[in-house]
């Protein structure tokens, strides 16, 4: 029986596929990997029988490396290569609840709003939209996440320090 | 046909939460439940309660945590139903981005009970009690 492949683009998992169907997912050599026979993922490029599809390709832009390039959702690195099929970005949206029910809310409303913008320009087929709105989110959510912290913390440890507990 | 081992989309954090997360639920679990929130000691008000006055979508969530961890869920839902509601929501969101693996069951949650519907359900809903409970 033939191989079957599997591949990841750090969102969604594809396959099975022939080693064939596989050549014809715009895989690139750092996406992720899987056969029979295989511990783990890896990289595309460190497949033997994958080695003549990418000697016709250009080689990888210089700063990748395959050994740290997998890490989910880091911006760049996902940028450069198109994905294929393309999967829907995060929208951060329990990220959102969380900081805007816990942290610091005002910084909360606009990851919200981009939040609901990635699946809304997702559904019209406005790919670049969304991962866009994707980012937008991610950026408000890390700030209202670090700020309620901040504020959080410094409250409570000037509660604790003001307040006599029992 | 053997099928690939699990892949996670950010293995790092999902170690870091599984180790983190628990320890952080037990130790709020015992603050909560020992520290009571309606004495003024030991507990924060809302920095925006604090400056303005008016209540956020937020606030009653620590008195809610107090009746929570004592298993008093109608007195919690009195005193901020969104949050408690919240709670359950949150922990499981967490649960399927972080701890799941890549794959079709983690897609399922993210499209159906965390899309685009319940993301506009949530901003309805926070954005609504939020006036409303300022109102009354």
């Amino acid at each position: 029986m033939e191989k079957q492949y599997f591949y990841t683009d750090g969102r969604e998992k594809y396959g099975p596929f022939s080693l064939e169907q596989l050549k014809g997912q715009g895989i690139d050599h750092n996406t992720l990997v899987w056969t029979e026979g295989m511990g783990d993922w890896a990289a595309a490029s460190s497949l033997a029988e994958l080695k003549e599809y990418f000697d016709e390709m250009p080689p990888p832009l210089p700063k990748d490396n395959p050994q740290t390039n997998y890490s989910g959702y880091s911006g760049q690195q996902q940028q450069q290569k198109p994905r294929s099929p393309h999967s829907k970005p995060p929208n951060y949206m329990v990220q959102c609840i969380l900081t805007l029910l816990f942290c610091c809310w005002p910084f909360a409303i606009p990851a919200l709003v981009a939040a609901s913008k990635v699946d809304s320009c997702w559904a019209a087929g406005d790919y670049t939209g969304a991962d866009k709105a994707s980012e937008d989110a991610r950026k408000w959510v890390t700030v209202s996440f670090v700020v309620g912290l901040i504020v959080n913390l410094l409250g409570f440890i000037l509660v604790l320090a003001t307040s006599d507990l029992r | 046909m053997s099928s690939p081992p699990p892949i996670y989309a950010n293995p790092r954090l999902r170690r870091i939460l599984l180790i983190a997360g628990p320890l952080l639920l037990i130790a709020g679990g015992l603050y909560f439940y020992f520290q009571d929130p309606y004495s003024d000691k030991g507990f924060l008000a809302c920095p925006i309660k604090f400056a303005t006055g008016y209540d956020c979508p937020g606030c009653g969530g620590q008195r809610a945590s107090h009746h929570l961890v004592h298993l008093r869920i109608g007195e919690a839902l009195r005193e901020n139903w969104l949050f408690v509601l919240g709670l359950p929501y949150i922990l499981l969101g967490l649960t399927v981005e972080y701890i799941l693996p890549i794959g079709s069951r983690r897609t399922w949650f993210r499209t159906y009970i965390f899309g685009r519907v319940a993301i506009f359900t949530a901003l309805f809903l926070i954005i609504g009690w939020w006036i409303l409970r300022n109102l009354i």
